[in-house]
């Protein structure tokens, strides 16, 4: 994870940014990670395994859907996620509310 | 064992069933995918493995993270069987739960010293957490300790060593979730202990 990234920010944001990865298309766990360090030039750089239960409970939530499919390489399966229409909804206010928290911290600082 | 396993099954302690084998298995599908690109590095496939590993983190963490959501999917499933079921199989359903959360049978496989004072009363519960560790208690500070258990105190016996080498079961004792520390009342003496399960 980027050094300066405030843990808490990430861990307050996770659901909007998983949810934001998935909107491009149905993903894999590793590949949402990859995803995230690409499109951000390794700002979101987070390893870690805590993605998954992340995952899980956006599942339940019925903002994601998941199904395993065979990969490719062989072994294990790999266990694709999907946006639901609910997610879809779920994300759009989520970025509202980020939009609005973000211009109210604008408009402390040019209030000074 | 190897150390994947070992990883997969402490990242998966308290969930059971076709949950627990799926997340095993996305885990290790993750842990070989990167176990690869460390390979594709230089490393060995066993250095590979454990340098994914670490890059995962701390299986506990995950464990209960998994939990959590586990809890989470549990209490919905109730709530749901409240608003379509009759009262019956509801009280089934929570006996069910109730069965399964359990607590683990502690026996320990080796003995612990009491040393200092001979009226110790008090033991710490990091003194045994390697066997605690076992069973459903997962994570330890010096503070505070994590757990899948909701049981909010845990019973089984202390086994003292008598004059003779001999453990024999002195007491019964129990780890309060609010306050964890094991309650060792009147130890017959300064010498060693062992646990053993009360069920």
């Amino acid at each position: 994870m980027n050094q300066n990234l405030d843990p808490n920010l990430l861990k307050g944001n996770l659901d909007l940014i998983l949810l934001t990865i998935l909107e491009e298309g149905e993903m894999y766990g590793l590949e949402i990670i990859q995803e995230a360090q690409i499109r951000t030039n390794g700002y979101f750089d987070f390893k870690e395994g805590s993605l998954y239960p992340a995952l899980h409970r956006l599942t339940q939530a019925g903002l994601l859907t998941s199904e395993f499919r065979e990969s490719d390489l062989g072994g294990p399966r790999r266990k694709y996620y999907t946006l639901t229409e609910k997610g879809q909804h779920s994300l759009s206010k989520k970025r509202n509310d980020w939009k609005q928290f973000s211009s109210a911290i604008d408009q402390l600082k040019g209030a000074k | 064992m190897t150390p994947l396993e070992q990883y997969l099954n402490n990242a998966t302690r308290g969930i059971w069933g076709k949950r627990k084998l799926e997340i095993q298995e996305e885990l290790e599908r993750d842990i070989l995918e990167r176990t690869k690109k460390f390979e594709l590095m230089g490393f060995s496939r066993d250095q590979g493995i454990l340098k994914s590993l670490e890059e995962l983190g701390n299986p506990r963490k995950l464990a209960l993270d998994f939990w959590e959501v586990q809890m989470a999917m549990q209490k919905n499933l109730m709530l749901g069987s409240v608003m379509v079921v009759m009262s019956f199989s509801v009280v089934t359903w929570q006996a069910t739960i109730q069965r399964d959360y359990r607590f683990s049978c502690i026996n320990s496989d080796q003995s612990y010293s009491i040393e200092g004072n001979k009226t110790a009363t008090w033991l710490n519960v990091l003194f045994v957490a390697r066997e605690l560790e076992k069973v459903d208690f997962i994570d330890f500070t010096m503070e505070k300790i994590k757990t899948t258990t909701t049981e909010s105190k845990n019973y089984f016996f202390m086994l003292t060593e008598a004059d003779s080498g001999q453990f024999r079961t002195t007491i019964q004792t129990y780890i309060n979730l609010k306050n964890p520390i094991l309650m060792v009342q009147n130890p017959s003496a300064v010498g060693s202990i062992k646990m053993q399960c009360k069920w």
